[in-house]
């Protein structure tokens, strides 16, 4: 009877924050040379923000990512999402990932690989949420209506990573986590996604956990921006970006975008020197 | 300049195609047509002028003449090492994906088996049929073994490849909602496989047709593999042609076939585009 409710109480959050606390990894632990790829990391995020983590190469930030997606367990400290653990959430596919990659496979159409979680979470006798969108809904949210019977391969990047979104979508997740969705696209397309990936938050209002190698894309999307440091990985500074939304091509040419990614331009070579 | 332009606005203008053009679109469709047949024109020609005697090498028409009398006999050997060879091939089929399944399930088993399959692999497995053939007896059920032995192993080993170069990434989008290992070799590694198991399964054609023969060969009393001897053992040369074009015919239809129901099946690997490039 506690496990009903709990998994109502998961499905009726549209929503969740995330809360790290403490969290740790090591690898090769006890083992003659252990790495320390996070040490201490402490971050709140609230229900429905856009938060990018940013840093140098071997900053731990795709690290953090597969820890609060539950596809790596941390050697200390703990996740919670909206209440939740990140496993528990994974278990009820409440977690909505998008990679690098768009990851379709090659052998099913758009539609199907948009519907594929959904038939997954059915299969091994989990609930889909009542709030998860139709395929169709979800295809036309991301601008891909007319291309549900294509395949991936007939798909530009773009497109590719668009039906990802979707499939991200698709279960109605507590929350998004993009690991650097746009770096394989080409910088017309990524900032073209960039536009639409804010629109379609701002329908859904999800929160975002956004991994990125690009200054202006992280001050462009988010609500916080949170620097990490390499070696071990920390959080260097969190920066709220306090631009008013709708964002548009326009703000980046404001005084405040360009004062933001100067700012962070800074601590940047600060953390790198 | 003015050249360079002229021949690329060419394919653009779409002129009225030339004789010369046309004789030579003629030749490129129909060129290994048009070759063999002026290759067996050769071949009748000059087994009448220099009179070669048929039991070192028929002409074609004597050979087509004795195919038109003895059909009866040929599709009936036809028939024999059919039969062989497809059931040969569908036991390869079977056993190969539950062997490969079963080690996909059971890691250890394949660390114990695979090996010995990979080394088993360059071992000329046709050299085994004389020990299948003392082991079981001359018949069809030899066949059927030899067959079996020889188609096993290319369908086993791309099996194997398929199931375990899965996609990373694609892997993690099936991890992210906890799917049932169940789901993830018929709905992942299955699909996944399915270019690398039909690679082995084509192999594994020509090898059945040739485990047929070469069982034929050793010790049956029926079969194309059999004629083609029986008819080199009496000199009757255009039996055993008769016999090798009957054999050629169902290898590439067998072939084809596969072809066909790949097509069907399977999607191609060059269909997978950018998904390999990492950073």
């Amino acid at each position: 009877m506690a496990v009903i409710e709990d998994k109502g109480a998961l499905q009726a959050k549209a929503g969740a924050g995330i809360s790290i606390s403490n969290v740790s990894v090591v690898y090769g632990a006890g083992g003659a040379e252990p790495v320390t790829a996070l040490k201490s990391i402490n971050l709140d995020i609230q229900d429905g923000a856009f938060v990018s983590l940013i840093g140098p190469s071997g900053c731990g930030k795709s690290t953090l990512l597969k820890v609060v997606s539950d596809l790596m367990r941390p050697t200390a400290g703990q996740v919670a999402i909206g209440g939740a653990s990140p496993a528990q959430l994974r278990k009820a596919g409440r977690l909505g990932l998008v990679f690098q990659q768009a990851n379709l496979m090659p052998w099913l159409n758009i539609r199907r690989n948009i519907g594929l979680l959904k038939s997954l979470v059915a299969g091994h006798g989990g609930t889909v949420s009542a709030a998860a969108p139709s395929v169709d809904a979800l295809l036309d949210v991301v601008g891909l209506t007319g291309f549900g019977e294509k395949f991936p391969h007939q798909l530009s990047g773009g497109m590719q990573q668009r039906a990802a979104l979707a499939r991200a979508l698709a279960l109605d997740p507590a929350v998004l986590l993009m690991d650097e969705p746009f770096a394989a696209l080409d910088e017309i397309t990524r900032d073209r996604m960039a536009f639409e990936l804010m629109r379609v938050w701002q329908q859904y209002r999800k929160t975002v956990l956004f991994v990125t190698h690009s200054l202006s894309e992280a001050v462009l999307l988010s609500d916080r921006v949170v620097l990490m440091s390499p070696r071990p990985g920390r959080i260097h500074r969190v920066i709220d970006i306090d631009l008013p939304r709708p964002r548009t091509p326009e703000t980046r040419l404001t005084e405040g975008f360009s004062k933001l990614v100067l700012e962070l331009n800074r601590e940047l070579y600060e953390v790198m020197h | 300049m003015t050249d360079i332009q002229g021949t690329e606005a060419a394919p653009l203008a779409l002129p009225a195609p030339s004789r010369a053009g046309r004789v030579r679109g003629l030749v490129e469709r129909f060129g290994p047509w048009l070759l063999t047949a002026f290759l067996i024109g050769l071949w009748e020609f000059a087994v009448r002028f220099f009179k070669i005697p048929p039991f070192l090498l028929p002409a074609p028409s004597q050979i087509a003449v004795l195919m038109y009398n003895e059909w009866s006999l040929i599709r009936m050997h036809a028939a024999a090492t059919i039969s062989s060879m497809v059931s040969g091939y569908v036991c390869a089929v079977i056993f190969a994906l539950t062997v490969s399944a079963l080690m996909i399930r059971f890691p250890l088993m394949e660390r114990c088996v695979m090996p010995i399959f990979v080394a088993l692999q360059s071992v000329p497995k046709i050299a085994i049929a004389p020990l299948i053939l003392v082991w079981v007896g001359a018949g069809f059920h030899s066949k059927l073994l030899v067959v079996t032995a020889i188609a096993f192993f290319p369908i086993v080993i791309n099996t194997m490849t398929g199931f375990k170069e899965v996609d990373r990434g694609l892997r993690d989008v099936f991890t992210s909602v906890a799917a049932s290992e169940r789901q993830i070799f018929f709905q992942l590694r299955l699909p996944y496989a399915m270019p690398y198991i039909f690679a082995g399964l084509r192999i594994a054609t020509t090898l059945a047709v040739l485990g047929a023969i070469v069982a034929e060969y050793l010790a049956a009393s029926n079969g194309l593999g059999y004629l083609v001897l029986s008819g080199s053992f009496n000199f009757n040369t255009a039996r055993s042609f008769a016999a090798i074009i009957a054999l050629a015919v169902i290898g590439t239809t067998f072939f084809g076939l596969m072809s066909l129901i790949e097509r069907r099946l399977s999607w191609k690997r060059h269909a997978m585009g950018d998904q390999t490039t990492h950073d």
